[in-house]
Order: structure tokens, then sequence, then C-alpha cells
């Protein structure tokens, strides 16, 4: 990995914490790799922060991506760096059930890391990532009645009781099924 | 539990008055010297004191992930969910129903289950009116000079009305006009059941109809106002009425004899029905300052009159799709949006009324011998009959509107479309039809025993027959048909679709032809006995049989890939779409089956007497015909919005 070759890359998080990276797992972000690619291999150098330590690698400042969200991202996509890419066109199925055991230990992480797992995602436009960081909340969601959501969110009811019946009413049609 | 010396928190977490200022030399530890430390601390409480402080840190704890996402994120999150899940999730919170209500996730789930809407409606509905104010403003000044006035003793003054439609050039509103008309239409079912008192339990319904219509006949507030719509002013929809009555009371005398044959429980529930019919039109008032209107001005004198009262264009959009309906499809700024939170619920709620069996019955009566043949449309059912006559009925009323006399012997089969009725018969015969006024547009010869079956599109029309041929012939040169030999027996059922032509026989066996070469391709076995009906959808065949059994074949492998066990005697009808087969027997029941798991859904029983000869159905309805000279309609949609779903 420290072999400082052409295909590294370096990322810099929101604290200013620098990683190197592959370039392949780099590119598993649309984000980023579409910026590799409009700027070329050899501008690189211009946008990037040089050190003397990395001097020919280049550097992307990720402003709304903290050190500890980094890290999990790049531990995503280094697992899934040989995955196929995955069309947009591919979503027709969604179902939350295939979710590898790699994949759901991965998601085993607190609430505000996963919701910043999610942003993260979706800054980064990493696909696959975004969908299991849904999933996962999608999954959380399943099988519950209202108020052990509103427990596992920490949600406070704000319907009035009069609201609350006219709501149950308007969505028990579902259970009778 | 870190968290409580997690500086990044602090201000999160609701502090108590007594604050104690974290050391400085603590804030320098590392993270792992924190926790280490908080750890310590912490063991040092009683247990007491740990479960508030698990209580004061447990909201840092917890995200409300699609309070806090961005929107288009929640909905992604969401669209990872059943309907069930989602209902559930509505009663979390406001934000939440705000959230799970989100049309594009719903949407998807409708279109997930196979279910379509009308299309036409959905484009013309969106596209009905861009400009909100002008629909809610105008409409309310006519209103209250005519239509508000007229809703109070819309009984009396029928007549008065009707002509006031006549000679008023301007009818500026839907509101106001549908009241014009529903004036008139009032009178007409007044007037029909003063006549033929209880006529037919078809005026019960009929009243219901009226009541739709008086929301606004739809067409009232269509977006091109200036283009011609038949039913669009009071004075046409009279006349379309009226010349159906006077249609109907040419069979005036089977209408009420029918009428003596019913029973008084049935009689009973006709007049619940009227009554509620009757209840529910005084509910359009309020609601009329919100109807979707057309503003500009209609002249009556400027609708052409129809050539004919039926059926080449019925109203569109269909009566059925009233204001009352459609406000259930607005946006928060009044705008025209589709509600597939409601168009699912309304549509689930039909399929479960399809999976309990729940249905009612109207039955049309009029032919005087068994029927044989039926096709329906949102508006029209057309019947073929062993009196050798060929009817068509409104669907609505259930008059029978126009009696075709041609063929010489029973009408077997039919198809019709927007121009055409192709019909085959008895007598060897197929005739081509104007729909609209019956004339005897082509007669083909060629079959030299009874038509049983025949299909046409816009090129062919492949007819099949008891003297066990298939015929192909082409719509731009009917002379010479293409002859398919090859059955040994009756060829009673025939279906084709692209380059194929699907035959069933009385041999036993269901034959694969080529359309355009007239070669047989592949030979079906598997039943026992002969096929009386099959349909094929490109892909798989099912057929029903006189072994009492219904196959479903895979067309590539000519393989039988299920058996469904359960009619007693011949199956001689049968139509299948998405998951759903219905079949009509001569055990006198119609079938509902499940496609994929084979299991009998619903027996509707003891309606008709004699043998079911032949069925269609679509999302709302089953109409069969039978032996025993009646049509009956299997309406599925009691209570429910059936709105843009047909």
């Amino acid at each position: 990995m420290a072999g400082a070759d052409q295909k590294m890359i370096r990322l810099t998080s929101s604290e200013g914490t620098e990683f190197l990276v592959e370039r392949a797992v780099v590119e598993k972000s649309v984000l980023l790799k579409n910026m590799l690619e409009d700027v070329g291999e050899s501008d690189l150098g211009t946008i990037a922060n040089l050190t003397l330590l990395f001097f020919f690698i280049p550097a992307i400042p990720l402003a709304n991506v903290t050190g500890p969200i980094l890290t999990k991202v790049i531990e995503y996509c280094t697992h899934h760096r040989d995955d196929p890419v995955v069309t947009q066109e591919d979503d027709g199925r969604k179902s939350s059930a295939d979710i590898d055991d790699w994949d759901k230990e991965f998601c085993k992480v607190d609430q505000g890391t996963l919701f910043e797992l999610i942003l993260a995602a979706n800054y980064l436009d990493i696909k696959p990532l975004l969908d299991l960081t849904c999933k996962t909340v999608a999954n959380m969601i399943r099988g519950k009645t209202p108020e052990e959501i509103r427990k596992t969110f920490n949600i406070e009811n704000d319907f009035t009781p009069e609201e609350e019946a006219q709501v149950k009413k308007e969505n028990e049609w579902c259970e009778e099924r | 539990m870190d968290a409580l010396t997690d500086e990044g928190y602090n201000d999160v977490c609701e502090e108590p008055k007594n604050e104690i200022p974290i050391p400085h030399w603590v804030t320098a530890l590392t993270e792992d010297q924190r926790v280490e430390f908080a750890v310590s601390l912490l063991l040092t409480l009683p247990t007491s004191k740990l479960a508030e402080i698990h209580h004061r840190i447990a909201p840092l704890l917890h995200r409300d992930f699609l309070a806090l996402l961005p929107y288009e994120l929640s909905i992604h999150v969401l669209s990872f969910l059943d309907a069930q899940t989602l209902c559930c999730a509505a009663r979390v919170s406001k934000k939440w129903r705000e959230i799970t209500s989100d049309g594009i996730i719903w949407r998807r789930l409708f279109l997930e289950k196979g279910w379509s809407v009308n299309k036409k409606l959905v484009d013309w509905y969106l596209s009905s009116y861009t400009d909100p104010y002008a629909s809610m403003i105008l409409p309310s000044n006519d209103v209250t000079n005519n239509g508000l006035m007229d809703t109070g003793d819309g009984y009396k003054t029928d007549s008065v009305q009707d002509e006031t439609a006549d000679s008023e050039l301007s009818v500026g509103s839907s509101d106001e006009s549908s009241t014009v008309a529903r004036a008139p239409r009032r009178s007409i079912a007044g007037r029909n059941s003063h006549r033929t008192s209880q006529c037919s339990r078809f005026h019960g319904n009929n009243s219901q109809d009226v009541n739709n219509t008086q929301y606004g006949s739809p067409a009232d507030f269509a977006p091109q106002s200036g283009s011609p719509r038949r039913y669009s002013t009071a004075g046409p929809s009279t006349i379309h009425n009226t010349s159906i009555i006077s249609q109907a009371y040419s069979s005036n005398e089977e209408l009420l004899d029918s009428s003596n044959q019913m029973s008084d429980t049935q009689n009973t529930t006709l007049a619940n029905q009227f009554s509620n019919g009757n209840a529910s039109s005084s509910r359009g008032t309020p609601l009329r300052h919100c109807l979707p209107t057309s503003t500009r001005a209609r002249r009556r004198q400027q609708v052409p009159l129809p050539p004919t009262p039926i059926p080449a264009h019925f109203p569109f959009p269909p009566s059925a799709y009233t204001p009352y309906n459609l406000l259930m499809h607005r946006n928060q700024a009044g705008m025209p949006s589709i509600n597939w939170k409601y168009l699912y619920h309304q549509r689930s709620r039909l399929d479960s009324k399809w999976r309990q069996g729940k249905y009612e019955t109207r039955e049309l009566p009029g032919h005087s011998e068994s029927i044989y043949c039926i096709q329906f449309d949102e508006h029209k059912i057309i019947s073929g009959s062993r009196d050798d006559t060929i009817k068509v009925w409104d669907i609505k009323t259930g008059y029978c509107v126009r009696t075709y006399r041609g063929h010489k012997a029973s009408v077997l089969c039919l198809q019709y479309d927007d121009k055409i009725i192709v019909s085959g018969s008895s007598d060897a015969t197929i005739i081509i039809w104007d729909l609209a006024t019956g004339e005897i547009l082509r007669t083909l010869e060629g079959h030299t025993e009874s038509v049983l079956n025949l299909r046409f599109n816009d090129t062919h029309i492949v007819s099949c027959s008891k003297d066990r041929t298939v015929r192909i012939w082409r719509r731009d040169s009917l002379k010479r048909p293409r002859v398919l030999e090859g059955h040994r027996a009756a060829v009673n059922a025939i279906q084709f679709q692209d380059d194929y032509v699907v035959s069933a026989s009385g041999d036993r066996t269901i034959k694969l032809w080529s359309l355009s070469t007239g070669e047989c391709i592949r030979t079906f076995d598997g039943h026992s006995r002969g096929i009386a009906c099959i349909q094929f959808d490109g892909r798989i065949i099912v057929s029903g049989s006189s072994d009492r059994t219904i196959k479903v074949f895979d067309v590539q492998t000519g393989l039988c890939i299920r058996t469904l066990i359960g009619h007693e005697d011949l199956v001689r009808t049968l139509q299948f779409e998405g998951n759903r087969i219905v079949s009509g027997s001569y055990d006198e029941t119609v079938k509902v089956w499940d496609l994929q798991s084979g299991e009998l859904v619903a027996n509707l029983a003891h309606v008709h007497n004699s043998r079911v000869f032949k069925l269609q159905f679509n999302a709302t309805k089953i109409v069969s015909c039978s032996q025993d000279q009646k049509i009956v309609v299997w309406d599925f949609a009691r209570g429910i919005d059936t709105t843009f779903l047909v």
C-alpha cells in the first residue's frame, strides 16, 4: 500500500487527517472517480496540497467527511474493491434481505455513525454503500409497532390523541390483509 | 459511556445547573485514556446513579433518521419497505406520516404489484387544469347563481332546467352544467321508475349512476371544452338517456317479466340501493367549489349531436370519474397530483374482495335463448345468443340499447373493437358489423359447419369451426382464407398473437401454428378429453377441458406446468390476467384461481342456474353469460373508489 506509485491517492478528512488510498479503492466513489478523470493524471498535482513525503501523490480534501467516517468508508470500499459496477437500472427489485454477513457486521455501528455513513455515501456517490446503509435503517423499522419504532429512534410522539386515532384509522387497512 | 466526557457532545446533552468544568488534565488525555477514566469514574457510582446517567445519555445514541436525513435519502430508506411497514411507520410522528405518504414510494409499490392504472385518465387529469385559481374562482360565481340554487329543487325543475340549458349559451362551469345535467337525468330516472315501476334491479343501480354523474359528468370539466364532447352539456346527455330508454322500452315486457321473477329479498336490496343512491346524491353540494372545472363557455349548439346514441364514443372520461373522488388526488397547493397511497389502498382492497369472494351481482335479462358469447368494456356489453341476435347493453344501466339481426342461426362467438363487431354463427358464416349502426359490412363464407370461435386484430381474422379447420382471413382481402387442417375433431377455441395461432380441439389436443406460413409448430397433449377453451399470452397457454380440469402449458417446452382441479363438469370458458384465472363451467359455477399456486380463490355459485358459456373479467368485475339466458355482472368494487383504476 505504501508503495508510493501513481496509483495512490491521498484523501484528507474534515479534521485534516490524511489517508493514503489506492486509486482503485477511491474510484468506488463516483464523485472522486469523476474528479480524477476530469482532472487527468498529470494535472492532479496542481490541485494537491503537496508535501515532501508524498511528493508525487495528489491529495483530495473532503470537507464533509470526518476521519472516523472516512475510515469506515475506506474499509468498505477496500472490501468491495473488486465488485462489479452496479448500473443505475439495476434496482428494479428492492429487497433488504440480501445483505451478506460482512456487510451486516460492517453496519453494526451506533446510529450516529450510521447516519454519518449515509450522508458520506451519498456525498461521495457510492451507491452500494448508500443502499446498504439505507437498507440497514429500513430493517430497523420493519416489523415494529409505531411505539417500538419511536423507542428505537428516540422519537417523540407529537400527535394529539385525536390525531393519533385519526392516523391509526387512516393506516389500519394494511393490517387487515 | 464515553459520551459523558466527550466534548463534542456536551452542548447536545442537557446539562444540569450544577455543571462541573472538566479539568484540563482530563481533556489533555487521549480518547482511549478518557474512556478508561470515565469507566473508572462510573464504577464508583451506585447502580441507581448509573441508570440515571444511562437515561441522560441514551438520546445521544439515537437518530431520527427520517426527520434528519435529506428528504430524498429518507425516501430512499423507505423504498426498501413494504406497504404494511409504511403504514405502521406513518403512525410514528407527524414528520414520519408526511414522509411515508410520498407518492414515489407508493407508486413503485403499486406498479410492483403488477397493477395498472388507466393511463389515459391519469394523463388527462394531470393536464386537466394548469391554472388552479381560474377553476377555483370562476365557477363559484356562476354556481351561486345557478348551480347551487338548482340543487335545492333539482327534482321539480327538470324540464324547465333542460330548456334553460339548451337555450343558455354559456354554461360556464362544470358544477353548473353537471347540476343542470342532473336535473333531466333525475327526471328520467323518475319517469322511468314511474312507468316501469320496479322494472329490474338495474334501476336501482341506475339511480346510483345518476348520482355519480351528477357530481359532474367528467367531460364537463374537460380541459379542452372547446372540442366537442357529447356529454358535456345537459342536452346531449338527455338525448342519450332518452334514446336509451326508448330503446329499452322495446324490450320492456321482458324487463317486466324478469322483475316479476325477482325474489323479495332481491327487491329489498334494490330498494336499499336505490335509497342509498338518493341519499348520497345530496352530498354533492358542498364539494362543488372544489371541483376542477373548465371555465370556458360552451355553446350547446356547438356540440354536434351524436349520429347514434351508442356506442362509437362513450363519454370520456367515464362518469365514474367524479370530482368527489378527485379530491383525493390533490397536492397541498390544490393541484392535480395522483395520491398513490390512496390508489394503492383502494386497489389492495379490491384485491382482497376478490380473494374473499365478496361481490355483488346484477343481471341483464333480455335474450330469449341461451347466451353463447359476451364481451364488455367500461361502457357496454355485447352479447350473442341462440336467439340469432347480437345485443348491445349499456353496462351502467343494464338497458339493452341495440339488437342486431343478421345471422340465420345461433351467434356462437364474437369480438368487437372501436368500429366493428365480428361474429361467428351456427349458420357457418362470419359477419362483420358496423358497431355503431349494426350495418352488415361483410359476410364471410367458407366454413362448412358452425363457426365455434374467432379472434381478430388489425390485420387478420382467425376463425375455427366444427368442420375441424382453422381459417386465417386477411383483413385487406377477405376472399381466400388460409385453411389450417390437422385437428381430428371440431376446433372449439382459437387465440392468436404475433405470429402464433393456438387452437384447441375436441380431439384433446392444442396445436400451435405459424400465422404466416400455416405450419403446425407444436402439439400439446395432456387433457384426457376434448378441450373447450384456451387463452394464450405468448408465454403460456391455459386451457379448459371436458375432463373438468384447467391446465397451464409452457409454450416453449410444450410441458403442462400446472393442473387446476375443482370444476365438476366441462370447463367451457376461461380468461387469465396477471396471476388470476377465472373459469366458467357446465357445473353452473364461475371460479377464480391463483395462477401461481394453482389454488381455488373463490367459487361463485348459485347465480347461474345453467351452463356457463362465456366470461370476461377486468380489475373490478366478471361478466358471464349462460344457457339460463342471463348475463351476470359480478362486481367486486362495491364501496371501492375505482377512479383511475379501470
